[in-house]
């Protein structure tokens, strides 16, 4: 019948234990795999919608060329005017958007603008659901809520790098896939050059990952408060909206968290012209472009902070 | 190992005060019955001693710290089988007794010496689709397998078949036995009678009584019981016993002062002559002392139907 109970707590070796139990109980969550499935599906279908807007540039480029006055009806004077002429810009970043070299950066697109939502829903979930089934009760007498939360709310930050790690991988992927197709297939793909970004995609990754942690953040700390996983999905899902509708009525909105993220993915994605992902409809202008992320991670440490020091007074049912 | 001692605790909720200056002592190697009607502030009470719930004053001490500090020392039952429903039972107890690093074998290992009947094939299953008695086994194991020197079960009874509850209270005697401190919550008097040791009653968030179940038991002298087949023999049996409202037709009882003394009344009874169905000496079980001491806190004379068996 004896048997060696937990050690004692506070110890870096049990945070650390603690910290990759409940990774492990995030990876048998349902919603893990019902978001990550939706991630997934939203990508396959910007990538093909991407892929279908590439293939139509072949009849727009002849029509653009012909409006703008091109009478030479060769393939080499299209190519060239597909190559180089501001009047086909829209349909050169179009096909561009399934180069290999701007995979990344297309998927990051697409990851910025739902990202923040999908992770708010998944992070008030995954701490907010914890109230419904009662076992916060049983966690915060055995364990302790503020320990547990603690490692939560370091999963939420770690997820959102590791998701916008994986998007960016599976779009140079699904790009060195599609990009041969195209080429096959079209008569411009193959005699463009090939963008250039200009920013390493480590830092693209990092200012898509930052604006979703802060919402992920916020939207637990909502489902801490209110003990509701749907009060803080909601939060995740109302809150960055209701930020737009407050765009430009006051020059220092840029520190919202929205203004923060949108801030930061302006400047560090390159939104081509007919690409899927369009740019955020709200980005005010920060004093310099490092405080968007001094403002990211003064919003996760507000967050974080709410949520640790309610956690420690929260009665729990 | 430490006793448990609640010192005046008290606990709102509003304006309504649940607790009014709770204090009572848990011993180690004993197993205490917090007892008490509903609303008396039980299960508050054990919020309160687990941290779950902040009291306006007072504090719960456990070997003399206080016991949110001591999580490692104590494992917890709540009146809810508090499980994830998507989990199976392995991964359940890995988060929810503490032990995430515990493998399967080790799990399975301890769970089987807690004897709580809890096979492998079951504790594969997922929990959501576990009977309430299955999910009240695996949030018990989630307790026990912690190891704890202090157990605080809130109505283990509750949805307990009588398989399920003589592995609990087997398991709960064994820790005692240990020395180790357990107090439990529970309105099956009855059933808990067999298992405990002490007593502390809670009537309107106040200790009304707190000692051993013995003395509890023998606040009230014993008594004679007897029921005649005859009704015309109750003239004859009037002389020393009056009728025992709620009992059957024919039944008395005769209050004594000293267990001898009611021994006395059975000798005399029996010397009668009268044909009896039943004769008994008779001391208050645990509902009936709990029963009596709630009359008597409330003002009122015992019921004498707490009396019948």
């Amino acid at each position: 019948m004896p048997v060696e109970g937990p050690a004692a707590p506070g110890g870096r070796r049990q945070s650390l234990r603690l910290w990759w139990s409940e990774g492990k109980l995030l990876a048998a969550s349902h919603w893990t795999r019902v978001l990550l499935a939706v991630l997934v599906l939203l990508l396959l279908w910007a990538e093909m919608g991407t892929y279908r807007a590439a293939l139509n540039q072949e009849a727009d480029i002849e029509y653009v060329y012909r409006a703008s006055g091109g009478e030479d009806a060769s393939e080499e004077a299209l190519r060239s005017f597909a190559r180089s002429h501001p009047d086909a810009r829209t349909q050169r970043e179009a096909i561009w958007g399934l180069h290999p070299a701007t995979g990344a950066n297309r998927t990051l697109a697409v990851l910025g603008a739902l990202g923040p939502m999908v992770l708010a829903v998944w992070s008030a979930h995954w701490v907010g659901a914890e109230y419904g089934w009662r076992t916060a009760a049983v966690r915060a007498a055995h364990t302790g809520w503020r320990r547990v939360l603690g490692a939560r709310l370091a999963w939420i930050v770690l997820a959102s790098g590791l998701v916008s790690v994986a998007v960016a991988g599976v779009g140079s992927l699904a790009a060195r896939i599609s990009w041969p197709l195209l080429v096959a297939s079209s008569r411009f793909a193959a005699w463009l050059d090939p963008p250039d970004l200009g920013i390493a995609a480590g830092r693209q990754v990092l200012a898509v990952a930052a604006g979703m942690a802060v919402y992920g953040l916020m939207a637990a700390t909502v489902a801490v408060m209110t003990r509701s996983a749907l009060a803080g999905a909601l939060a995740g899902l109302v809150v960055p909206n209701l930020e737009v509708l407050l765009a430009g009525r006051s020059p220092l909105l840029w520190m919202l968290p929205w203004g923060l993220h949108a801030g930061l993915l302006t400047d560090h994605l390159v939104y081509l012209w007919g690409g899927f992902a369009g740019a955020p409809p709200f980005a005010p202008p920060a004093p310099g472009p490092e405080w968007r992320w001094v403002g990211c991670l003064l919003w996760m440490l507000v967050w974080s902070g709410l949520t640790l020091g309610w956690s420690g007074r929260q009665e729990i049912r | 190992m430490g006793a448990l001692e609640s010192r005046d605790i008290h606990k709102r909720y509003g304006s309504t005060a649940v607790l009014r200056g709770v204090s009572f002592t848990a011993r180690p190697g004993a197993i205490t019955l917090l007892a008490g009607p509903n609303g008396a502030g039980k299960t508050t009470w054990i919020r309160v001693a687990t941290g779950l719930a902040r009291p306006q004053a007072g504090q719960v001490l456990f070997d003399g710290q206080p016991v949110p500090g001591q999580r490692h020392r104590l494992g917890v039952v709540l009146n809810h089988p508090s499980v994830y429903p998507h989990l199976n039972g392995y991964d359940n107890i890995r988060c929810l007794a503490g032990v995430g690093s515990w493998n399967r074998r080790r799990i399975h290992g301890a769970v089987e010496s807690l004897g709580l009947g809890l096979e492998d094939a079951r504790l594969r299953r997922r929990a959501g689709g576990c009977s309430h008695g299955e999910k009240r086994l695996l949030v018990l194991a989630c307790a026990l397998i912690r190891d704890p020197q202090l157990l605080l079960l809130d109505e283990p009874s509750l949805g307990a078949d009588p398989l399920v509850w003589q592995r609990i209270t087997n398991t709960l005697k064994y820790m005692r036995d240990e020395g180790r401190t357990v107090l439990l919550t529970g309105q099956s008097l009855n059933t808990l009678e067999a298992l405990v040791d002490d007593v502390a009653v809670l009537l309107d968030g106040c200790v009304v009584f707190h000692g051993s179940l013995a003395a509890l038991r023998g606040r009230r002298p014993p008594r004679v019981e007897v029921r005649v087949r005859d009704p015309e023999d109750v003239g004859t049996l009037l002389r020393v016993a009056r009728p025992l409202p709620g009992a059957p037709v024919g039944t008395f009882s005769v209050p004594c002062g000293s267990r001898a003394e009611a021994e006395e009344v059975a000798s005399r009874v029996q010397a009668l002559g009268i044909p009896l169905l039943r004769l008994e000496v008779r001391e208050d079980t645990l509902e009936e002392a709990f029963t009596s001491l709630l009359d008597a806190d409330h003002g009122r004379e015992p019921r004498e139907d707490a009396h019948a068996g």
